[in-house]
C-alpha cells in the first residue's frame, strides 16, 4: 500500500483550499462595486470614482466640500463630519450651527471610525487628496464611493467642485448662481487691477501652516490680486498638496517686497506672527521687513471657504494696489460676499471679531 | 614598517579630527544665497570691524551670522552629540546594537518636547520636557531590564517596549493637539536644522558641551566598563557610579539635541561603527573620533540639503536614507562589527 506522504497531501489540499478563498475574494470585490452607480468623476488624485446619480446622504471629511454643501443649502444632507470642521473651524459654527449635532467620524492622524461610517450609510464620501491612501482604503473596505477632491489653491478647481456638488445634490441652479457670482467678483478684481507688467507686481512670500518656511507653490488669490508668489515655480512636497518647505536663506535671496502670514487662527494659536517675523533679526535685511510690509492674510486650512477666498482676494488686491482699491470697504464687501454664499448677515464681521482680524483688515 | 603604519594611522586621526573645522569653513560658503569667497572674506572681516567694508550688504552679514553660523554650529553639536552618545552606550552595554533610540532616550525626549510644545507653547523651553522624559524612559528601561549589561535581550526588549510606549504617548499628544500646532509638530519630528537660531543654541549648546566633555573625560573608563563588572571593580572603578554618569551624560546630550532638531536617526548608530572599523575599539580614540566624524557627516549632509535646491529636506529623512545603505554596504564588505 502506498503511503500518503505529507507533501502529496499538501499538493492535493492546497489547490482546493485556494478555490473557496478566491471565490470569497470575488464575492467581496463584487459587493464592493455596488450596482446603481455610474462612472462620473475623475478626482484630484486621478482616480475614477463611480458616484451615484444623486446623493441624499453625504459624508464629508473635506472641509471645503462641507462648506460648499452648506452654501448650496444642502447642509441637512450631511450625515457626518471630520474632526477639523467640528472642533477647529471658526466659520463652520457661524454658517451652520446645526452641524453641532452631527457625529465626528474622523480624528487627527487620518483614522476613520469605519463602523460609524457603515451605520451612517452615506451614498458618497468626500475626502482631501492630501490623505492619499485613505480613499482607496475606504472604498475597498466599505464599498462606498470616495472622491478625493480639492481646489488645490486654484479658482477653476473650486468652481468645478461647486458644480460637481451641485450636480450630485440636484442643486445645479444654485451652484450655477454661486459660480457666476464668483466669476463676476474675480472679473471685477482683475479688471480693476488691469494688465500689469511683471515688474509692477509686488513680489510676495507666503508663510503658511504654522511655519515661517512652509509656503504654497501656487496661490491664485495672490495672482488675481496683482501680486507674484515668489515660490510659484517650486514643486510641492508631495502629490495632493500645494505646499513645500524652503530654507531661510532662500527667503533672503528672494528678498520679497511683501510677506504674508497665514492668519486664519484664533490669536493665541498663531505659531508665526507679524510681530515675530518683523522682529526676527535673521530677516531684517529682507525688503518686506525693512519696509514693514509684513501682514496677515487669511490662507486656508484643509482648503478654502469659497466666500472667504473671495474676501481674501479683495483684501490682497487692496494691500497690493491701494491706489486702485483704497476706497474699498472690505468689511462691507466681505459681509455681502458671505451673505450671498450662506444667506446670513454680518458673517464676515463676526469672523473678524472671532479671529481678531479687524486690526489688519482695516489697514 | 610598523613605524610607518603608525605614522600613517596618526596622520589619518589628525585629518579626521581636523575635518569638522575644514568642513565648517567650506560650509560657510554653501547655501541658496550665493556669496563669493571674496564676499565671504569681507563679510567676516566686517563682522569684527563694521567700517572696514561698508560695501558688504546687510544680507551677507545676516546670512553668515544669523543663519549659517547657528545652523552649522547646531549641525556640529548634534552630529557630535548623537555619535558620542551612540559610541558610549555601545561600549557601556558591550553591544553594537545599542543606541539612544533603542534605549528609549530619543522617543522619551521627543514625547517630552512635543508635550511641552503642545501644552506649554513655544515660550517654554522644550529642552526641559525633553530631558525629563528622556531620563524617565531610560530609567524605566534600566529598572525593568535589571542588570542590563548582563541581560542584553531583556534590555533590548524593554527598550523596544518603552520606545513603543512613548511613541504611543506621542501619538496621544498629537491627537489632542490643535491642527495648527500639529503641523509645527510634524515638521519638528521629521528632524530639521532649518530654523536654528542663537536662542535655541543658547540653551542646548551648553548642555551638549557639558555632556560631551563629561563623556570625553570618561572615555578611558569606558574601556574598563566594557569589561565584566568584576574586572572593572578590581581595577578600582566604581562601576555603578560610572555607569550612571555615562547614562546621564548621554541622556543629557540626546535630549538637548532632540528638543531642537527632532529625531535624527542612524547617526548615533552608524558613526561609532565607522570609527571602530577605521581606528579600532579603544574608546579613548573612539569617543573623540566619533565626535569629529559625527560632526563632519552632519555638516556634509546639511551642505547637500542647503546646496542642492531651495527646498528644505528634513535632515532626519536624509541621514536615514543615506546612512542605512552605506552601513549595509559596509557590513557586507567587512562581514564583522567591531566593538
Amino acid at each position: 500500500m502506498n503511503e500518503i506522504r505529507p507533501s502529496s497531501l499538501r499538493n492535493a489540499v492546497v489547490p482546493w483550499g485556494i478555490v473557496p478563498i478566491l471565490l470569497l475574494a470575488a464575492a467581496v470585490f463584487s459587493w464592493a462595486a455596488r450596482p446603481g452607480q455610474k462612472p462620473g468623476l475623475r478626482d484630484t488624485l486621478g482616480r475614477n470614482v463611480a458616484i451615484p446619480p444623486r446623493a441624499e446622504r453625504i459624508l464629508s471629511l473635506q472641509p471645503e466640500i462641507t462648506r460648499i454643501l452648506i452654501a448650496l443649502g444642502a447642509g441637512e444632507r450631511l450625515v457626518g463630519l471630520d474632526y477639523f470642521v467640528k472642533r477647529n473651524d471658526h466659520l463652520f459654527k457661524i454658517i451652520f450651527p446645526e452641524g453641532a449635532q452631527l457625529p465626528v467620524v474622523s480624528q487627527p492622524d487620518e483614522s476613520l471610525n469605519r463602523e460609524l461610517v457603515v451605520r451612517l450609510d452615506p451614498d458618497v464620501i468626500f475626502c482631501s487628496p492630501t490623505e492619499q491612501q485613505v480613499p482607496d482604503s475606504i472604498e475597498r473596505s466599505l464599498g462606498i464611493p470616495v472622491a478625493a477632491v480639492a481646489s488645490m489653491g486654484r479658482f477653476d478647481k473650486l468652481l468645478e467642485e461647486i458644480e460637481l456638488v451641485g450636480a450630485l445634490t440636484g442643486l445645479e441652479e444654485r451652484a450655477g448662481e454661486l459660480v457666476r457670482y464668483f466669476r463676476r467678483k474675480v472679473r471685477f478684481i482683475t479688471d480693476s487691477v488691469g494688465p500689469l507688467p511683471e515688474e509692477e507686481k509686488p513680489v510676495v512670500y507666503l508663510a503658511f501652516w504654522s511655519s515661517l518656511v512652509r509656503t504654497p507653490v501656487f496661490y491664485e488669490p495672490v495672482d488675481t490680486a496683482g501680486g507674484r508668489n515668489i515660490a510659484e515655480n517650486l514643486l510641492p512636497s508631495f502629490s495632493g498638496a500645494i505646499g513645500t518647505i524652503v530654507n531661510l536663506e532662500q527667503i533672503l535671496k528672494w528678498d520679497p517686497e511683501i510677506i504674508l502670514i497665514h492668519g486664519n487662527y484664533l490669536p493665541g494659536e498663531r505659531q508665526v506672527t507679524v510681530e515675530g517675523v518683523s522682529s526676527d533679526a535673521r530677516l531684517r535685511s529682507v525688503r518686506a521687513v525693512r519696509s514693514k510690509k509684513v501682514y496677515y492674510t487669511f490662507g486656508f486650512w484643509y482648503w478654502w471657504d469659497p466666500a472667504g477666498v473671495l474676501a481674501e482676494t479683495l483684501y490682497l488686491a487692496r494691500l497690493f494696489h491701494p491706489e486702485k482699491f483704497g476706497r474699498l470697504d472690505l468689511e462691507k464687501e466681505g459681509n455681502a460676499i458671505f451673505e450671498t454664499f450662506y444667506r446670513k448677515k454680518n458673517i464676515f464681521s463676526t469672523l473678524l471679531k472671532t479671529l481678531d482680524f479687524d486690526d489688519w483688515t482695516s489697514l | 614598517m610598523i613605524g610607518q603604519a603608525s605614522k600613517r594611522g596618526k596622520a589619518w586621526r589628525v585629518f579626521f579630527l581636523a575635518l569638522p573645522l575644514l568642513l565648517f569653513l567650506i560650509s560657510l560658503s554653501i547655501g541658496s544665497y550665493a556669496i563669493s569667497p571674496g564676499g565671504l572674506y569681507k563679510t567676516v572681516i566686517s563682522l569684527f570691524s563694521p567700517s572696514s567694508h561698508p560695501e558688504v550688504p546687510d544680507a551677507y552679514r545676516d546670512i553668515l551670522l544669523r543663519i549659517r553660523l547657528p545652523r552649522l554650529l547646531l549641525a556640529v553639536a548634534i552630529g557630535a552629540a548623537l555619535s558620542v552618545s551612540g559610541a558610549s552606550l555601545q561600549a557601556l552595554f558591550k553591544n553594537p546594537l545599542v543606541n539612544e533610540y533603542i534605549l528609549g532616550i530619543s522617543s522619551g525626549a521627543a514625547f517630552g518636547a512635543a508635550l511641552s510644545l503642545v501644552f506649554l507653547g513655544r515660550a517654554f523651553p522644550p529642552q526641559i520636557g525633553a530631558f525629563v522624559f528622556a531620563f524617565v524612559a531610560v530609567g524605566v528601561v534600566l529598572l525593568i531590564s535589571g542588570q542590563a549589561e548582563s541581560h542584553f535581550i531583556s534590555l533590548l526588549l524593554t527598550g523596544i517596549i518603552v520606545t513603543a510606549f512613548f511613541s504611543a504617548l506621542l501619538s496621544l499628544v498629537e491627537f489632542f493637539a490643535s491642527p495648527y500646532v500639529l503641523q509645527a509638530l510634524f515638521f519638528w519630528l521629521m528632524g530639521s536644522l532649518s530654523l536654528a537660531s542663537w536662542k535655541d543654541l543658547a540653551i542646548s549648546l551648553p548642555l551638549i558641551a557639558v555632556g560631551l566633555i563629561l563623556l570625553f573625560l570618561l572615555r578611558w573608563r569606558l574601556n574598563v566598563l566594557s569589561m565584566s563588572d568584576e574586572e572593572a571593580r578590581s581595577l578600582g572603578v566604581n562601576v555603578r557610579r560610572e555607569k550612571m554618569l555615562v547614562i546621564a551624560a548621554t541622556t543629557l546630550i540626546t535630549a538637548a539635541g532632540t528638543s531642537i532638531v527632532g529625531i535624527i536617526g542612524w547617526v548615533g548608530f552608524i558613526v561609532p561603527h565607522f570609527v571602530r572599523l577605521m581606528f579600532g575599539a579603544d574608546n579613548r580614540l573612539v569617543i573623540p573620533m566619533s565626535a569629529a566624524m559625527g560632526a563632519s557627516i552632519m555638516l556634509v549632509a546639511d551642505d547637500i540639503i542647503r546646496g542642492v535646491s531651495a527646498l528644505e529636506i528634513p535632515i532626519g529623512i536624509f541621514t536615514s536614507l543615506v546612512g542605512i545603505p552605506i552601513f549595509l554596504a559596509l557590513l557586507k564588505k567587512t562581514k564583522k562589527v567591531w566593538l
